[in-house]
Order: structure tokens, then sequence, then C-alpha cells
């Protein structure tokens, strides 16, 4: 099904893309679940790799070329970073009416060595780039997100890696000041 | 910020960037004379695109795949209903389960 879905988003069938979406976003929920289910107490979780995971099982490597296997790439990150801000959601909003979660898991770490980011005001930051040149955005999508190379990306969008490595570095600068000035 | 402002600036931003370092400040300078606001915000913008480096990139998959976990163990861990049940059955306690039950 999903290969059908790949093939009728890339024609333009924004129906497609939906639904294609919902299948990858539900699929990345039910792995972060089960992961959490059959871990042992205490144990750090098996992250083997969500979405490449997702794509294991969900794309059809015998029927799809590359270009298809970069639009599910690509699709795959953007239902996690949904994800993520859905789950950052909804534990802030229980947060405010229980307090009972501590407040580390409020800051829904993403970090490189010298900077955590919360996941909503990356996403904020991020819906103003997108209003400024949405390419810079997809890009951070499929970069930060999805662990798509250069290479991967610059297929996505039809544009040469030398475009993608110089958008990145804006995007990144963009984001960085934008999360900076938050603090 | 508004588009055309922004594409004013990422053009700039192109520019400078393709030359040497050294030659960065200089050109934003010379090109944006007169205006000082967009002068100072693509030189921002070069200084952050030094900064920013490793912003984003170094966290590999990882981390992404582990705060999605400690997302998802926060807001799910009080509806696992089922699993809190076997943890506490009968005389002993479930320290574990199979992981192959999820295969």
């Amino acid at each position: 099904m999903v290969t059908q879905l790949i093939a009728a988003h890339r024609e333009g069938d924004e129906k497609a893309g939906d639904r294609l979406f919902a299948v990858v976003y539900d699929e990345l929920h039910a792995m972060a679940r089960r992961q959490l289910r059959f871990r042992k107490p205490g144990e750090t979780l098996n992250t083997t790799g969500l979405v490449h995971e997702a794509y294991l099982k969900l794309f059809d490597r015998d029927e799809s070329g590359w270009n298809d296997r970069v639009h599910f790439f690509s699709v795959t990150a953007r239902a996690m970073r949904q994800i993520l801000v859905d789950y950052a959601r909804r534990i802030n909003a229980e947060k405010r009416g229980g307090g009972q979660y501590h407040t580390e898991l409020n800051a829904s770490l993403i970090s490189d060595t010298t900077k955590n980011v919360d996941i909503l005001d990356l996403d904020d930051a991020m819906k103003e780039l997108e209003k400024l040149n949405p390419r810079l955005a997809t890009i951070v999508e499929c970069r930060f997100f999805g662990g798509m190379s250069i290479e991967e990306t610059g297929a996505l969008l039809d544009v040469s890696s030398r475009t993608v490595d110089r958008d990145w570095l804006k995007a990144k600068s963009f984001l960085y000041l934008a999360l900076k000035g938050d603090e | 910020m508004d588009p055309d402002r922004w594409k004013k600036m990422e053009v700039l931003l192109d520019e400078a960037l393709d030359l040497d370092p050294s030659e960065r400040e200089a050109h934003v300078r010379a090109q944006a004379a007169g205006d000082d606001e967009l002068r100072d915000e693509v030189l921002r913008m070069l200084a952050a695109s030094q900064e920013s480096e490793s912003f984003l990139e170094s966290t590999g998959r990882g981390d992404l795949e582990n705060a999605l976990a400690r997302m998802a163990s926060a807001v799910e861990d009080e509806s696992e209903d089922d699993t809190m049940e076997l943890a506490t059955a009968g005389p002993y306690r479930l320290t574990y389960m199979l992981k192959s039950w999820a295969l």
C-alpha cells in the first residue's frame, strides 16, 4: 500500500500524501510504545533507528526506486517531527493539569554537545523559517528529523548537494539565532 | 521578518559565504551600504553560521529516538495498565518481559 501511496503522492496527489503520513506516523508511534513496553526496567532504550525500522517494515524495496526511498524518508522525517511535537504538547498539558511529571521530561531533550533544545521551540522557529523560505525548513526536517544525507536531501528537492549544503548552513544559523534569543 | 527582506538578506549572505572568510565582512559592509539593518542582520547570520556548525548536527538518530521514547514514556506509562498488572502479578515481581514477544 505504501508503494502506491508514495507513487501517487509523488504525482501530486495530496490525499495520498496525507494517508502516507498517517501510516508512517502510526508506525513510529507504535514502535516508540513497543520499545517502552519491552525494555528492562532502568535499561536505556534500544534505539536501533526508528526511522530505519519504519523503512524496513513499510517500504517495499523490490518495487520501489531510489527516489521513492528518498520520498519515503522525507515523509518519515515529517512524521518524526510531528510525533515529537505532539508528545511534548501532551506532556506540557498534563503537567499543567496535575504536575505529575518531572520537569526534565518537559525539556524534551534533543541535544548536541553544547545545547539542549526544546522540541516546541524548535518547531516554532521552523515554522517561522518555513514562511521565509520553505525549502530551508524542509532541509532541516530531512537532515535533523530524518537523518537524511546531503545527497538524499538534494535528490528529494531536485537541487545540487552544494545548494543543500549552503541552505542547511543558513537554516541552522537562523534556528540557532532564533533559539538563542529564546533564552 | 518579512519574506522580501529575508530574500534580500539571503542573497547577500550567499554571496558572502562564497567568499574566503576573511573577505566576507568587508563584502557585506560594501554591499549593504546605506542599509544598516541589512548589514547587521547578515553579519549576525554570518557569525551564527560559524557558531552553529555543530548545532542540530552531532546528535545522531539515537538522541532523537531517546527523546521520542522518553516523551512517549512520560505520556503513556500511565496508561500501560496491562504492563502494570503483570509487573505485580502474584507473589512475583516481573522485572522484564521477553523481547521476543514483540516480534
